[in-house]
């Protein structure tokens, strides 16, 4: 009676009485003690609900990746170096979930301290794709989106720092919201790549997207990163019937599976029969964006390890696993004497360089359209293989992230394998309604090509 | 910039210092090799031109953040919660091998 | 000590009395407070808390730049600065790199106890920062203390201007008065509140430009050690010199029980501080406006207030200096001096003022009665003085007593005792003189 539901329409249910929350809760509890074990998509499981505010989440459990600090719920970010941490504060997102009503149905699994886009590099081990349980569900929000995609839960929350949203959404065939930089307050999450992170929703539906989105965006005044601008009312503008104008650019169809490339070809006539227009546009290679990503992303990354001394909390530093060793290894060597100017600051430059690059083609065109990741999921183990290999599965979602603009993920198909083909649009900073909309009219076109309604059924 | 970064043992054990990290053996050389390749890589920034750009440090276009002082404490925690978490709390403090 | 010349430079730490901490809301007054009290998931560096700088902090920092002739840039922002520690939470601190509030500024030095009358020094920056917490060793722990952590904390850097202990010890007296003056802190050395740090080379005879080295002396907590602490490295270093050797690059820690310096930290292990700008916090940028209301808001600074005590109301320069160290004495005095009774008496004012001969805690229309009635001296009947005090000292063993082990406080009740015998015609300065001579 529940299995696929999304959250808007288990909350029709509750309000209906058709259903208790108690009944959903139980049901997402019984189906996590059944399939976890063949998933590891959570590692701190709830044993029941607690919550009774009321709100546009109330009786709605979530699941919520494990980088999010939870008041008396371990929050562990996958690494063993917080393996007993217990945080006494909320961050500023799962404090307005909770406010809207939500559940905590538990804190899913993720790489260690978001190192990574298969979550292989957690330290209990790897989530396992549900459409294939020898492949990764992608990461590092992988846990999230292996719990939503096999309905261990009707939806939940991931974080970005580049693609850690859009491509496990991909691979898992759900829909990932990358919001604008700073639209949602990043207190309380652990951090990765400060200038970077960004918190965003992973659902079985876009208005899902939308209603979780709206309840965790706004400005934080613990966050000074985070945006005055007003929120807008996402679901109702999402549903005004809009055109746009659909961007293409080459670089982002460059060196795509020939899979991936037809999926993404559908899609584009999809929009044109839905009215929209399309522009060839030309954007600056995503090459220089992984040099970017990397150098800045992993700066940031030794700078936030530096605080885990094992003395306030957590264990010793001994505790960190071979990835979050690695990039602080680079980002100290790329900040310290001599070489700041050549690395850090030469890349910060590159950066405004790809922010007017987009800003410009946003003059032309409402959206960029392309994919999260040229393939889709890789069996478990490929990753290792190489030292960068996830910032260079990532390569087009790293100049968006580098600019800080927003993106999102829809399932457009599955491949020969049959594992599901994502499709993202990106959009000027600010446009989530604009993204939303356009994923919205898709969706009520293609149901997703049923991926989504093929993947709640994937275990049973 | 050089064509071929190398990394002799000694540069990567002071970044290991610098970084608070210890490496095994293998790790050493694990990351020597690993940290030569990317290094490599990342150079192909040098292809693009930057004089005269402004580095951007903050994507949000915001300035002058502040809050005022004396505003009430919301986050404030008790002695007890402050050091839950602590594994060597003595007299409410943490302890840690002496310093001087 | 023939040719070599001390080459020292200053960084000063004052710590700011603002109600908040640097970087969140919990109280910046930690003094005397339990252990972990004044804490919160910011300033104890807990996974995912995030700075947002306090407006009053940043403003006081920059008072403090404008009062020691700084300009205050219009662009500025924050950095990390890397190194590792227990007393540092996040594994850095957030500091100000290459674009502080407040840069290039100098300090006029009137100051006639100054070897040489007036002396200018040169500040290279002043910039923003926060404290670390505290650590207390006990036994073989060192116990930390976030209370102190975050608390905001002001640096200033100056040039190597200074060339012997006496001009550092007097430029710091200044600096704290003028710190005082604008009521942004305590500046209290003992309490901490205030720490020196100077940077100490000689220059050898004939030598041009700086020297190939310095050192930087750590922790001297108190006004007493400035001068032992310069004098004693500046003696170290020139035997070395003597010795045709130079001294190492390092960082030397004052012990004030052995009055010496030990080494530290030598330059091999010299810290590589990883500065990059702080992605936690969106740059500053300060209008025309802004800044000229910094500059409107200054009071007047002690040393302008010295040369128009001087000039205006033709006080001995040395008298001008003593009312202006604080700015409730040295405003209480133009107070006075204002009023149309005193027509501008100004040294009399002074004398009366720095002799204590009237208390300053006084309202200004009394404190102004009373000087006039010192216009007419009372005339001492010391036969009547005489019999008056025995009786008193007589009277009043215990007093006695107690003012001979040390409690001076005790002469003014004796003194009061004695004017009431005498029914008020005596000169008060006249009878504790008597008393103090016959208690010798």
């Amino acid at each position: 009676m529940l299995l696929g539901k999304t959250v808007k329409e288990l909350k029709e249910m509750i309000d209906k009485k058709e259903v208790t929350a108690e009944e959903v809760f139980s049901f997402f509890h019984e189906r996590i003690e059944k399939y976890n074990k063949t998933l590891n998509a959570y590692l701190t499981v709830q044993q029941k609900g607690t919550n009774t505010a009321p709100g546009v989440l109330s009786g709605i459990p979530l699941a919520i990746k494990d980088n999010f600090c939870t008041t008396g719920v371990r929050t562990t970010a996958s690494s063993k170096v917080l393996d007993d941490f217990i945080p006494q504060y909320e961050s500023t997102v799962t404090g307005h979930l909770k406010d809207a009503g939500y559940e905590l149905l538990g804190k899913t699994n993720m790489d260690a301290w978001a190192h990574g886009s298969s979550t292989e590099t957690s330290d209990y081990g790897a989530t396992k794709n549900p459409w294939d349980i020898t492949r990764s569900p992608g990461g590092s929000s992988g846990g999230t989106a292996a719990a939503v995609s096999a309905y261990l839960a009707p939806a939940g929350l991931g974080s970005e720092t580049a693609g850690s949203i859009r491509q496990p959404a991909s691979w898992s065939g759900v829909v990932g919201l990358k919001p604008t930089y700073g639209r949602v307050s990043r207190y309380g999450v652990i951090a990765m790549g400060s200038s970077l992170d960004c918190p965003g929703p992973i659902t079985l539906s876009v208005e899902d997207a939308a209603t979780i989105f709206q309840t965790i965006a706004g400005n934080d005044p613990f966050d000074a990163t985070s945006s005055p601008l007003p929120t807008e009312d996402y679901v109702k503008g999402m549903k005004e019937k809009k055109t746009y104008t659909i961007g293409i650019a080459e670089e982002y169809f460059e060196g795509l599976d020939d899979d991936v490339k037809k999926a993404l070809d559908t899609s584009i006539k999809i929009f044109e029969k839905l009215g929209f227009k399309t522009k060839k546009v030309s954007l600056l290679s995503p090459q220089y964006s992984i040099s970017v990503y990397t150098i800045i992303q992993r700066a940031e990354v030794s700078s936030n390890l530096a605080r885990y001394d094992g003395i306030r909390y957590g264990n010793p530093r001994t505790h960190f696993g071979s990835e979050a060793k690695r990039r602080s290894m680079l980002g100290t060597y790329t900040l310290s004497y001599g070489y700041y100017d050549a690395f850090y600051k030469k890349a910060q430059k590159v950066r405004t360089l790809i922010i007017n690059d987009f800003k410009r083609a946003f003059k032309e065109v409402d959206f960029i359209i392309g994919t999260p990741s040229p393939i889709t999921a890789i069996k478990l183990g490929d990753f290792e293989k190489y030292p960068f290999f996830g910032e260079l599965m990532d390569k087009f979602n790293e100049p968006g992230a580098m600019a800080g603009i927003p993106g999102i993920n829809v399932p457009v198909g599955l491949d020969r394998n049959g594992l599901p083909i994502g499709m993202q649009l990106m959009a000027n900073y600010f446009r989530e309604t604009d993204l939303l909309n356009a994923a919205y009219q898709f969706e009520q076109e293609t149901n997703f090509m049923g991926v989504i309604k093929k993947g709640v059924t994937n275990l049973k | 910039m050089s064509d071929k970064i190398k990394l002799s043992k000694e540069e990567v054990l002071h970044l290991a210092k610098l970084a608070g990290l210890t490496l095994t053996e293998a790790e050493i050389e694990k990351n020597s090799a690993q940290l030569a390749e990317t290094i490599d890589y990342i150079q192909n920034l040098d292809e693009l031109k930057t004089d005269g750009v402004a580095p951007t440090n903050s994507v949000v276009d915001l300035s002058n953040v502040t809050f005022e002082d004396g505003t009430k404490n919301t986050r404030g925690l008790t002695q007890v919660e402050a050091t839950a978490n602590g594994k060597n709390v003595k007299e409410n403090a943490f302890a840690v091998d002496r310093m001087m | 000590m023939k040719d070599y010349k001390p080459v020292i430079g200053l960084e000063i730490h004052v710590e700011l009395k603002t109600k908040s901490k640097m970087f969140c809301q919990c109280s910046a007054d930690y003094f005397g407070a339990k252990p972990n009290m004044h804490v919160c998931p910011v300033c104890m560096g807990m996974p995912g808390a995030l700075p947002v700088p306090n407006k009053t902090a940043i403003l006081w920092m920059q008072t403090i730049g404008r009062a020691l002739g700084c300009t205050l840039p219009k662009h500025s922002k924050f950095d990390r600065k890397h190194y590792s520690y227990p007393d540092l939470p996040k594994g850095y601190q957030i500091s100000q790199y290459d674009e502080p509030f407040a840069v290039k500024g100098k300090v006029l030095l009137k100051n006639p106890y100054l070897k040489g009358g007036e002396k200018e020094f040169h500040i290279t920056r002043v910039h923003m920062e926060e404290d670390t917490a505290k650590l207390i060793h006990q036994g073989k722990d060192s116990l930390v203390d976030f209370n102190r952590s975050s608390v905001p904390l002001v640096e200033i850097v100056t040039e190597p201007d200074f060339t012997d202990a006496d001009d550092v010890k007097a430029f710091l007296e200044e600096l704290q008065v003028i710190v005082r003056y604008l009521g942004v802190s305590d500046a209290d050395m003992e309490k901490g509140s205030m720490r020196l740090e100077p940077n100490i080379s000689v220059r050898k005879p004939g030598e041009v430009g700086l020297p190939k080295y310095k050192v930087e002396v750590k922790n001297i907590n108190s006004f007493r050690f400035v001068k032992a602490a310069i004098e004693f490295e500046v003696k170290r270093q020139i035997e070395i010199l003597e010795k045709g050797e130079l001294p190492k690059q390092e960082t030397r820690g004052y012990d004030d029980v052995h009055g010496g310096t030990y080494s530290q930290r030598s330059k091999e292990e010299a810290q590589d501080y990883r500065y990059f700008p702080e992605p936690d916090i969106p740059p500053f940028e300060f209008s025309e406006k802004y800044i000229s209301d910094v500059e409107n808001s200054l009071p007047e600074l002690p040393s302008t207030l010295l040369t128009r005590f001087v000039k205006e109301y033709g006080v001995k320069e040395i008298d001008a200096y003593i009312l202006t160290r604080d700015k409730k004495t040295a405003d209480y005095f133009e107070s006075i001096v204002l009023n149309d009774k005193i027509k501008k008496a100004g040294q009399a004012v002074a004398n009366v003022i720095i002799n204590k001969k009237i208390a300053t805690s006084l309202p200004a229309e009394k404190f102004i009665e009373e000087f006039l009635k010192l216009g007419k001296p009372v005339e001492t009947d010391t036969a009547l003085l005489d019999t008056a005090v025995t009786t008193v000292l007589g009277a009043n063993e215990k007093a006695v007593t107690e003012y001979k082990s040390g409690k001076q406080s005790v002469i003014m009740f004796l003194v009061g005792q004695v004017m009431k015998q005498m029914k008020g015609k005596a000169d008060a300065s006249v009878v504790r003189k008597t008393l103090e001579e016959k208690m010798k």
